[in-house]
């Protein structure tokens, strides 16, 4: 039995180790849409785009693109909201709308546009191999999540949920392992492709812990 | 929701369809396979100080070109030839008010 001093320190070093995994997040997440919209002025002069100016002569890719990045943007805002305690008991509509927004965004577009674009990936077969397995698992993390909550199952709702984001924010966490190789001075394909792989596994491995103490936590209140 | 199901899976099984026709339409193009390669950067043999070759001034040295110096003067304010407290006696001196200040 913990006295209330050791139950206040307890609760301290919770919300200081929060702090330490939302704030990284969040200004990650918003640098991220902050620089995904300077994309909007259809310029061609971005690396990326000049990289690939064979795909971006056709039509489908060229919008593909567009409504990627820009479901994207919306999709890694709608979720930031979607993890607060406070906003999901005292401002439920919030939750339920960005929630609305995140699945129609990642359904609808997201991650139909990233599977496509994922056949003309950078890396090898096995680097398009995995953008296709993350567009897929993102489109039926995400289809999960609304099934479970449609059924009132919230337990399992949060546990799709907590998947679904991972793959998300993997645009995120790519480019901060991308940019911690490219000061080692790797070289910049075998960069890309080492980010990318950590990204994805890291991502779902942060996510399955995450799940795991989620459980371990809802399981606990049965004991007596 | 089935509206999700259905929407959400005809575009991803039209993504992939259209993504594999389109893939080996492109795959063979010269210019998608030379897409992403990278070209190697060569680093140039080191350049030495023998390798550098002197000026020539067969036809005279170029005359140095050192613009003329200006003299310019500081600027200085000009005092104002009579102080406040003057301009103001005889502002009053003016108006012929104050008798005490006339001479």
């Amino acid at each position: 039995m913990l006295n209330s001093r050791q139950l206040t320190l307890e609760q301290a070093g919770k919300f200081f180790f929060r702090l330490l995994f939302w704030v990284p997040v969040v200004f990650f997440s918003l640098l991220l849409v902050r620089n995904t919209i300077p994309y909007y002025n259809f310029s061609q002069s971005f690396s990326f785009i000049e990289e690939r100016a064979l795909l971006f002569a056709k039509p489908v890719y060229y919008w593909s693109f567009y409504l990627h990045i820009g479901a994207g943007m919306f999709c890694i805002t709608a979720s930031l909201v979607q993890f607060s305690t406070y906003i999901l008991k005292r401002r439920r509509k919030i939750h339920i709308w960005s929630g609305k927004i995140y699945v129609f965004v990642v359904l609808l577009i997201g991650a139909p546009t990233g599977l496509y674009m994922s056949f003309f990936a950078k890396g090898s077969f096995w680097e398009r191999a995995l953008f296709m397995f993350m567009a897929i698992f993102w489109f039926l993390t995400t289809w999960w999540g609304l099934k479970t909550i449609k059924e009132k199952n919230v337990l399992a709702h949060k546990i799709w949920m907590i998947r679904s984001y991972a793959m998300a924010m993997t645009a995120v966490t790519f480019r901060i392992y991308h940019i911690v190789f490219y000061v080692l001075d790797w070289n910049h394909l075998k960069n890309y492709e080492i980010s990318l792989w950590i990204s994805v596994l890291g991502n779902m491995l942060i996510a399955e812990y995450f799940i795991y103490k989620q459980s371990k936590r809802y399981l606990k209140t049965f004991t007596i | 929701m089935k509206f999700y199901l259905l929407a959400g899976g005809l575009l991803i099984t039209a993504a992939s369809v259209y993504g594999i026709t389109d893939y080996i339409k492109t795959k063979n193009k010269k210019e998608f396979q030379k897409m992403y390669k990278e070209t190697a950067v060569t680093l140039q043999e080191n350049v030495q100080l023998r390798d550098v070759k002197e000026e020539d001034f067969s036809r005279g040295k170029p005359e140095s070109f050192t613009p003329p110096k200006e003299e310019t003067k500081p600027a200085v304010a000009k005092k104002s030839s009579k102080s406040k407290k003057k301009q103001l006696v005889q502002s009053l001196r003016k108006l012929k008010w104050f008798p005490c200040l006339q001479k």
